[in-house]
Formats: structure tokens, C-alpha cells, sequence
């Protein structure tokens, strides 16, 4: 398989007035084509700005790719133009976002804004747009899809909204989608649908999906291989099933760990003390360090390497050599 | 069969519009404010257009035999000024001004004003913070004084008048689109489309531009109102349209000597400036709640 995506060393800087931050710190991974790549981490970890950064979209102004790479398609993202970065937009690189109820401008309808990226990037006559429109939003599980082209986004529900967003998005048959949460701020049956239909669109075309969540359930049922963040680095990347039987790092072991069981039901929920440290917090030593249980005074010192153990990565001191663990980079 | 639903499509499109236009009125009639507005804005049109053949006198005629007639005597429905000059006359001619006033500046005002109010809350940086400190400077300044100091500069006229009414009218349209633009480039669906690879030109002129006009509608209307009312003080004043033409600020500045024998001299015209500004801000009203997809059905 081709890496479609190469995230290398990648750094990030935001500026505020003169204070500076690093949300994003050497962070590597790969999306390979056909696959669909699980980003999973708490609030703050930089899932986000990761994937605002592969769009090109982090604001010019406040924010600055320091070192790293983003070589999307062999083409270099974070050395683009605007004008440049404005043709792979929703043309070969889309998003889908968390929020479906402000997504969509309120003030036009289905249509005119579908209408929007294929003027942009095709050159169709007004009826083939309006047919390749009706046949995504068909795609996407939309009955009466002639109808919703001319209604506003109020008069559609959450999950519609959502659907919308998504045929926004398939438009232009675009090599990458990346969905920011996608299924967030819907009610669950909605959002076992929504999956359903990503996951279906995604064996159906050729196209690679970078999927960022909180949910681990959600990453378990639809993802080909995760990448864990923790503080704004990668911490463990693993196919979905190595992750989930077997987890390398502490803070993986420690997310799996705060799942509801269905078969226990008699404590308190697992919870992994403390909270995520924030940018300016960080020392020198490993950033999970004052949370992990097994941290120890190298921990504390020294920021961990990542080791693999086959395929399977992760950047901790646990599994240095001595039981076996190959360092690598 | 794609052939039927396209054609199908296509006639549904062109159907929605002419629907469209019948729905508006329809949706007029139902609402009596919007349509006691829609009367009101019409007639003052129609006047302002037709008002010398309207007129039931040549509102400069005059006729010292019969100055200062109350109303409903010898034909003056609302009466005679000092100088023996029909008073329904001069109201209905001295429309044209008020109309022509309120709605060219408002088009004046309010063009400049989004301008610079979407610049500056678009773009941002140095350029927001020199024209908003512009705008702060001439906030702090009564609205009236500058326009009276303006046109004291700018003499007088129908055109200077309106010069520098905008003059000082444009801020409040800086200012009041400045913060809209700055609520909407933060919104999501704004991100949403820079995702999907949209111009910034097209983002500013075809995304943000028709979520404003809403605001530039309300703020309009009640705009309309406010320089009329302007016009007619400081044609109360002595700055505005001159005597002997016929303009509703300056018959209330003349009647003004009168005010304890003849009523009727400031009465009539006070309340045609009452009545055009209650009509321009019922449409102005109605107007915004129709326009806005949210607020249909």
C-alpha cells in the first residue's frame, strides 16, 4: 500500500501576543490509501490542530508550522500558496465537521451550497452539477433529494445536516476526507448511521479517511489502524486489533481501561487521574509522566523514544529494550 | 428517465421564483404592520413623483387676501401659511425632498458605511483599528452638530444636504456591520467553505455579504427615519432646502413664529415626518422578518 498522507516531524507553534505555545510536537503518522486512520485522544491533545494543519487551514497570522512536513499525495501542504492550497480543498483533501447545526450557511439553500465546490474545481454544465449533487446526496442516504436542494439548512434535522456536510464533502470525489469528530453532537442512533454510511462510501471508493475522536468505540468499529495523541504528540500507533488486545503504552492501557463494561456494573467507573498538561507545562521528561502509574525516574528526566514491537509503536520507556522493544528513529 | 427528473428539476426552479414574488404579497396582506407600511411607503412615492399634479395648488402661490386661513375654510383642506400659501399643497410638494433625502442617503450612508464595516471586520489588523478610530472620533460628535457644521461647509442644496447627511450618517453602518462581520468569519460554515476550497473574494461577497442583510435592512429603515427627521431640522435651522420651496423642516421653521395663533402651520407637517417614519420603519420591520430564511412559515 502507498502512503497517500506522510505527517513527518511535524511542530507547531501558536502565537499570542508574545506568549508562544507548541500544541503539536514531532508528531509522525501515515494514512495509506483505502485505509481509514483513527486519530483518538482527550480534549487538548491537538487532534484537531493536527488535522486543520493537513488542510492548511490553521490561521496564517497566529499560527506557524516550525519544523516537519506534510506530504500529501507527494505534493508538500505546508509550503503551499493559498491559491495552491485552495485547489486541493475539497477537491482532493475534504472535512467534515463536528458541528452539523452551524456547518452549513444559513442563508442559502441545500443546493446553492453544493453547488459551491464544483464550481470551484469542475467544470460542469448547471445540469450535470445539479445531477452529480442529487446523486451524492443520494449516496449519502438522502430520500427526496430533489426536494432538499431547495430548502434551508433549519428546515433539515441534525443528522440530515450531517449528511449534507458529508455529500459536501464526497463533491469532488476527494482522495482524503477528514472527519473531525463527525458524530459528536448527534444522538447515538444517528450516529451509528452516519458511521455506517462513512465506512460504507469508504469501501466503496478508493478513498482514505483520517478519522479524529474521543470515542474509542467508535474508533474500534471503524478504523484500520489508530494513531493514540497525548499533550500534542503521538504516543502509540497499531492496527485497531493489536491496539485494543494488546495496548503498549500506560495512557492507551489507561483509555481502554475508563470504558464502561457491559458486564461489570458494580464500581465507579475507571478515570485516569489528573488532566492533560497544557503546552507550557511540559518539562523534559515524558509528558504522560505525572499521570502514568508506572512512571519512574527516568520517566521524569528523560522524554521516551518510541520503540516498536513489530508493527506496533510506541513512544515509551517501558518497552525499551530490555523487554525487547526496537528503537526506532 | 434522468432525463424526465432533470426536466423536472429545471421547471421547479423557475416555478420557485415567479412563487416567490406571489408569496410576498401574499405574505403582505397577511401581516398588517408590513402592509400599513407598504400604503405608506407607496403613496409617499407616488406623491413624491406626481406631487405638482396632485397638488390642488401651486404651493408658491400666493395670496395675502386669504394668509393664515384655518383649515377646511375656502377650499384649504389643512389651511394657509402667513403668506397665503396652500399648506396641503406644500406638504404633498415638499415630499419629493423628504423622499429623495432619506432614501439617497440612506443608499450613500449605508454603501460606504458596509464597506468599510466589512474591511474592517474581515481583514482586520492595523486597517480595523485606524478606520474604527475614525468612526470612534465621530461617534463621539452629535449626529446634528456635525451635519449642521458640514453643511454650513458644504452650503446648501438638495446635494449638499444629502452629502452631508452620509457624512454623518456612514458610521453607524461601519460600526453596527463591523461586529456582524466579525460574528459570521468565526462561524463554522465560513471554516466549512475555506475547507472546501473557496475564494476568499467569493467568501466575502457571497457568504458573508448576504448574512448582513438582515442587519443592513433593519438598520436602514430606521436610518430612513432618523434622516428625514435630520433633514427637517436642519432645514428647521436654516442650513437645509430654502425658502420659498416648499420642504416639510423649513414649513415647520416658518410656522414656528406662529405656533400660538396657527396651529395647523406645524402641525400638518410634523405629523407627514411622524407618518413617514412610522411607514419606513413598519416595512423596514416586516421586511427583515420575511427575508430571513428562519423566520418563514
Amino acid at each position: 500500500m502507498t502512503n497517500l498522507l506522510e505527517v513527518n516531524n511535524l511542530n507547531i507553534c501558536f502565537r499570542n501576543g508574545k506568549s508562544i505555545t507548541q500544541p503539536i510536537r514531532n508528531v509522525n503518522f501515515t494514512v495509506r490509501s483505502g485505509e481509514i486512520l483513527g486519530i483518538v485522544g482527550e480534549s487538548g491533545c491537538g487532534k484537531s490542530v493536527t488535522s486543520l494543519a493537513v488542510m492548511g487551514l490553521l490561521p496564517p497570522k497566529s499560527s506557524e508550522i516550525t519544523k516537519g512536513e506534510i506530504i500529501f499525495n507527494e505534493q508538500h501542504i505546508e509550503k503551499m500558496s493559498e491559491k495552491q492550497l485552495q485547489n486541493i480543498r475539497g477537491n482532493e483533501v475534504s472535512m467534515i465537521f463536528q458541528e452539523p447545526m452551524t456547518s452549513l450557511n444559513p442563508v442559502f439553500t441545500i443546493g446553492q451550497q453544493l453547488m459551491e465546490p464544483l464550481k470551484q474545481h469542475k467544470s460542469l454544465t448547471k445540469v450535470q452539477r445539479k445531477e452529480r449533487i442529487i446523486e451524492v446526496l443520494k449516496q449519502v442516504g438522502i430520500p427526496r433529494a430533489e426536494q432538499i436542494i431547495d430548502e434551508y439548512p433549519h428546515q433539515l434535522s441534525g443528522g440530515m445536516r450531517q449528511r449534507v456536510m458529508i455529500s459536501l464533502a464526497l463533491l469532488c470525489e476527494p482522495k482524503l476526507l477528514i472527519a473531525d469528530e463527525p458524530t459528536t453532537a448527534l444522538d447515538v442512533t444517528i450516529q451509528a448511521q452516519i458511521l455506517e454510511l462513512l465506512k460504507r462510501i469508504i469501501a466503496e471508493t478508493n478513498m482514505s479517511m483520517m478519522l479524529i475522536t474521543h470515542d474509542l468505540g467508535v474508533i474500534a468499529e471503524m478504523c484500520h489502524r489508530v494513531v493514540v495523541m497525548y499533550a500534542g504528540s503521538v504516543v502509540e500507533e497499531a492496527s485497531v486489533e493489536e491496539l485494543f488486545d494488546n495496548p503498549l503504552h500506560p495512557y492507551t492501557k489507561g483509555l481502554l481501561k475508563s470504558l464502561p463494561s457491559q458486564n461489570e456494573r458494580k464500581s465507579a467507573l475507571y478515570s485516569i487521574a489528573g488532566q492533560v498538561p497544557r503546552p507550557n507545562e511540559l518539562g523534559q521528561g515524558c509528558a504522560f509522566a505525572n499521570r502514568c502509574e508506572f512512571a519512574t525516574e527516568r520517566c521524569l528526566t528523560a522524554a521516551p523514544p518510541v520503540f516498536s514491537v513489530a508493527q506496533h509503536k510506541a513512544k515509551c520507556w517501558l518497552l525499551d529494550e530490555t523487554v525487547g522493544g526496537v528503537f526506532s528513529e | 428517465m434522468t432525463t424526465k427528473s432533470e426536466v423536472n428539476v429545471v421547471k421547479g426552479s423557475t416555478r420557485r421564483k415567479s412563487l416567490r414574488i406571489t408569496n410576498f404579497f401574499k405574505k403582505l396582506l397577511g401581516n398588517w404592520s408590513g402592509f400599513v407600511g407598504f400604503v405608506i411607503i407607496f403613496l409617499l412615492i407616488i406623491i413624491s413623483i406626481f406631487g405638482k399634479q396632485i397638488a390642488p395648488y401651486d404651493p408658491m402661490y400666493t395670496d395675502f387676501t386669504k394668509k393664515l386661513l384655518p383649515p377646511l375654510t375656502e377650499g384649504h383642506l389643512l389651511g394657509t401659511d402667513q403668506l397665503g400659501r396652500d399648506v396641503l399643497s406644500r406638504i404633498i410638494v415638499g415630499a419629493r425632498v423628504s423622499v429623495i433625502i432619506g432614501l439617497v442617503t440612506v443608499l450613500v450612508a449605508g454603501t460606504f458605511g458596509t464597506i468599510v464595516g466589512i474591511i474592517s471586520g474581515y481583514f482586520r489588523g492595523w486597517i480595523d483599528v485606524v478606520l474604527m478610530r475614525i468612526v470612534d472620533v465621530q461617534l463621539s460628535f452629535p449626529f446634528i452638530l456635525l451635519v449642521l457644521v458640514v453643511s454650513a461647509i458644504t452650503g446648501t442644496g438638495l446635494r449638499n444636504i444629502i452629502i452631508s447627511l452620509a457624512i454623518g450618517g456612514w458610521v453607524i453602518f461601519a460600526r453596527v456591520i463591523r461586529s456582524e462581520v466579525l460574528a459570521i468569519r468565526e462561524k463554522e460554515f465560513i471554516t466549512a467553505c475555506v475547507a472546501t476550497g473557496v475564494k476568499r473574494s467569493h467568501i466575502l461577497f457571497k457568504h458573508i455579504l448576504p448574512n448582513l442583510i438582515t442587519p443592513i435592512i433593519i438598520l436602514g429603515s430606521l436610518q430612513i427615519a432618523t434622516y428625514i427627521i435630520a433633514e427637517a431640522s436642519i432645514s428647521f435651522l436654516g442650513f437645509g432646502v430654502q425658502p420659498p420651496a416648499p420642504a416639510w423642516g423649513n414649513m415647520l421653521s416658518e410656522g414656528k413664529d406662529y405656533i400660538f395663533s396657527s396651529w395647523w402651520l406645524i402641525t400638518f407637517p410634523g405629523i407627514a415626518i411622524l407618518i413617514t417614519a412610522l411607514g419606513v420603519n413598519l416595512f423596514g420591520d416586516w421586511l427583515r422578518d420575511t427575508l430571513d430564511p428562519e423566520f418563514v412559515e
